[in-house]
């Protein structure tokens, strides 16, 4: 028992179970990157969902479990911001990287204080999501 | 967007394009205002001369008086840029800007805010489309069309010359709203018809 | 991009700053981020009558002290920071710096009109180190637009004077005829009401006789000034003969029109006009006719038709207001 948990001390693993990712854009191209990317990084063992509004991500997230979002700000309807506030308030499950055009200072504090794990600059980089996932155990190093 | 300029696939890779520079020139201005801005969806359509007519009466209902400035994009993506600003706060643009009081609050001085910041958002956002479409462009510099004038009177100036314009043309309209400002800033980007199949194959390569 | 401009010029042999150095029709000063100048072209030397040797490793501010520091190293900043290209206009920033203009050309001007551009200079690694001003001369367009813009100037002030009356500055009769036929066809296509008063002094022939033409003169401008003083911006008035003024009213409703020309019946009654003595004091009294917009009346019978109640006005004893009422006179009907 004891050498287990240096071991797992040692090499700080943090092993999660992260079982689905929901990708969440207006733009059909950038849903099928995204997408790409994270089958890229994380394999066959994540189910990938997508949604192309803010209004059919929320039904995602109320229905099913799911354990990371990556969410677009600028979309017709239900923004990202409106979607965050909303998972907060109806304490909807997911931790939530903001893959987002809107660069400003500001809109990264908003998210933030809205609960996001993350934020990724667009044109979205592998490496970028692949630092954001493995931070959040989705996969490891 | 009318299906003859691109199909489904080119739009969406296209306002994708649009949506970065749109955030691009948002953080510039930003920083010129310290504030928030408030990023919609960017409007890219393909115009006729009478379509312009819906363009003008929602200018005419948005903005009471306008300041026009233009500017013109060239190479092998083409067009032109015309920034409109509803009555701006030029104190919080000179501060930020960092004009100082010395040269005077008058009409010159108020022209060089606008061109400053309206340089600054339209290189942003053309550059930026046109590095992420690989095809080459410069500005030229930009120009007062109309200051502070009844929407009405700056409409020639906006609009005059395309209605001149036969077949379609490809207009991309960015809005920015200002948060706690009720007049919003908007690129009406209008790009040159000759370059559109170079635009298309750019686009067609990156479905 | 650089690289391979560089590679060509290399296999060339050729000095690529020679060009930029010779390039006489434009100011080339390069600047790294401490605003030290580490490139000043012969144009820049010879309209300074200072040599690249005593500038290159200097800061421009302090070589330069009339430079507007603040707003030019906010300008390169930005364009550092940014990366992009930014512009001065002489139309809003005559010069950056201060040359005389060329000697060649009869100029009125005795500096150097302006436009620059400011835009990012890269080093090898590709990353922004520094900042060119380009300068151009643009003094002839400058002064070719300042010529255009008197000339426009002078026509604009030739227009106006073909329609001022000299004496009183008032708008003249030759105005007020095209004017009044205008405003009954704005009038009638917005469906807006109008209306026209002709008012003409009393006993003016008295005034002139009197106090002699200098003062009737006097008299006449002093009247201009005050009624002017209580109509609108969008109010006509216009001197219409010797002593009659015609005075055009949009937007105006009969009744409104009645009540406003009483008030300047009363104004002018009230009035002393002081002449040029200093110690004389001429009383006026104004007689009116006041004839609102009718259907099926045209411009040239609307005006006929105060003149009547006007000649009414003075029949009833003059210093007053006829006021046209339908059922008094019925409008004679004709085609328009």
């Amino acid at each position: 028992m004891i050498v287990t948990q240096c071991v797992q001390n040692y090499f700080k693993i943090v092993l999660r179970m992260i079982s689905s990712i929901l990708v969440v854009d207006d733009s059909k191209s950038s849903r099928k990157i995204n997408l790409a990317m994270v089958r890229e990084l994380t394999g066959e063992n994540v189910t990938c969902l997508e949604a192309d509004s803010g209004e059919v991500a929320l039904d995602i997230l109320g229905s099913q479990r799911v354990d990371v979002v990556l969410l677009d700000l600028t979309m017709p309807g239900i923004s990202g911001f409106d979607v965050l506030a909303q998972m907060r308030s109806k304490h909807l499950h997911g931790r939530v990287i903001v893959v987002s055009a809107d660069i400003q200072r500001l809109a990264k504090e908003r998210v933030a204080s809205l609960g996001a794990t993350g934020f990724i600059e667009k044109p979205i980089k592998i490496e970028a999501l692949r630092a954001m996932l493995t931070q959040l155990g989705a996969i490891h190093e | 967007m009318s299906e003859e300029l691109f199909n489904e696939d080119e739009r969406d890779v296209l306002g994708e394009m649009v949506n970065i520079a749109m955030g691009k020139a948002g953080a510039t201005l930003a920083e010129a205002f310290a504030g928030f801005v408030n990023l919609r969806v960017p409007e890219i359509r393909a115009v006729s001369a009478e379509d312009l007519r819906e363009t003008r009466a929602r200018l005419m209902h948005t903005y009471e008086r306008i300041s026009v400035l233009e500017q013109e994009f060239f190479g092998e993506f083409a067009g032109t840029i015309a920034v409109v600003y509803g009555p701006a706060s030029y104190a919080a643009l000179r501060q930020v800007l960092g004009f100082d009081d010395r040269a005077g609050d008058g009409r010159r001085q108020r022209e060089e805010l606008l061109l400053e910041l309206g340089n600054a958002l339209a290189s942003t956002c053309v550059q930026e489309i046109s590095t992420l479409l690989e095809l080459r462009t410069g500005l030229r510099p930009p120009r007062v069309m109309a200051f502070d004038v009844p929407t009405s009177e700056a409409d020639w100036h906006l609009f005059g010359e395309l209605e001149t314009l036969a077949g379609q043309m490809l207009l991309i309209d960015i809005v920015f709203h200002l948060e706690g400002h009720e007049v919003p800033f908007e690129l009406m980007v209008t790009v040159q018809q000759n370059c559109l199949p170079a635009l298309k194959q750019a686009l067609a390569k990156r479905i | 991009m650089g690289a391979l401009v560089m590679k060509s010029l290399q296999n060339a042999s050729l000095d690529a700053t020679d060009i930029v150095d010779n390039l006489l029709t434009v100011g080339i000063v390069v600047v790294d981020r401490r605003f030290t100048v580490i490139m000043w072209n012969r144009f820049m030397e010879l309209n300074s009558n200072l040599r690249a040797e005593d500038i290159l490793g200097k800061n421009l501010f302090d070589v330069f002290p009339e430079l507007n520091r603040n707003w030019l190293e906010k300008k390169i900043r930005s364009c550092l920071v940014l990366r992009s290209a930014s512009f001065s206009s002489w139309q809003q920033r005559p010069y950056l710096f201060r040359f005389k203009a060329s000697n060649m050309l009869s100029l009125e001007t005795d500096h150097m009109y302006q436009d620059a551009a400011i835009f990012p200079v890269r080093d090898a690694a590709g990353l922004v180190e520094g900042a060119c001003i380009a300068i151009h001369d643009v003094t002839e367009l400058a002064e070719a637009k300042r010529l255009l813009d008197l000339s426009l100037d002078q026509a604009l002030d030739l227009e106006e004077s073909n329609r001022r009356d000299a004496l009183t500055g008032l708008f003249n009769r030759k105005f007020f005829d095209e004017q009044i036929s205008q405003e009954v066809v704005t009038a009638r296509r917005h469906n807006r009401p109008l209306a026209l008063a002709m008012i003409d002094i009393d006993h003016f022939k008295t005034i002139n006789d009197t106090y002699g033409h200098v003062a009737g003169d006097r008299v006449l401008r002093a009247l201009a000034t005050l009624l002017n003083n209580m109509l609108r911006g969008s109010d006509y008035l216009c001197r219409y003969g010797g002593e009659e003024f015609g005075l055009i009213l949009p937007q105006i409703s009969p009744e409104h029109a009645g009540i406003l020309l009483e008030r300047l019946r009363k104004a002018v009654e009230n009035a002393d006009t002081l002449l040029d003595d200093g110690v004389t004091v001429v009383k006026l009294t104004i007689s009116v006719g006041v004839m609102p917009l009718r259907e099926g009346v045209a411009p040239g019978t609307m005006v006929r038709m105060a003149d009547e109640l006007l000649y009414a006005s003075k029949q009833a004893g003059r210093n007053c207001v006829s006021l046209y009422k339908p059922e008094v006179a019925p409008v004679p009907t004709e085609s328009r």
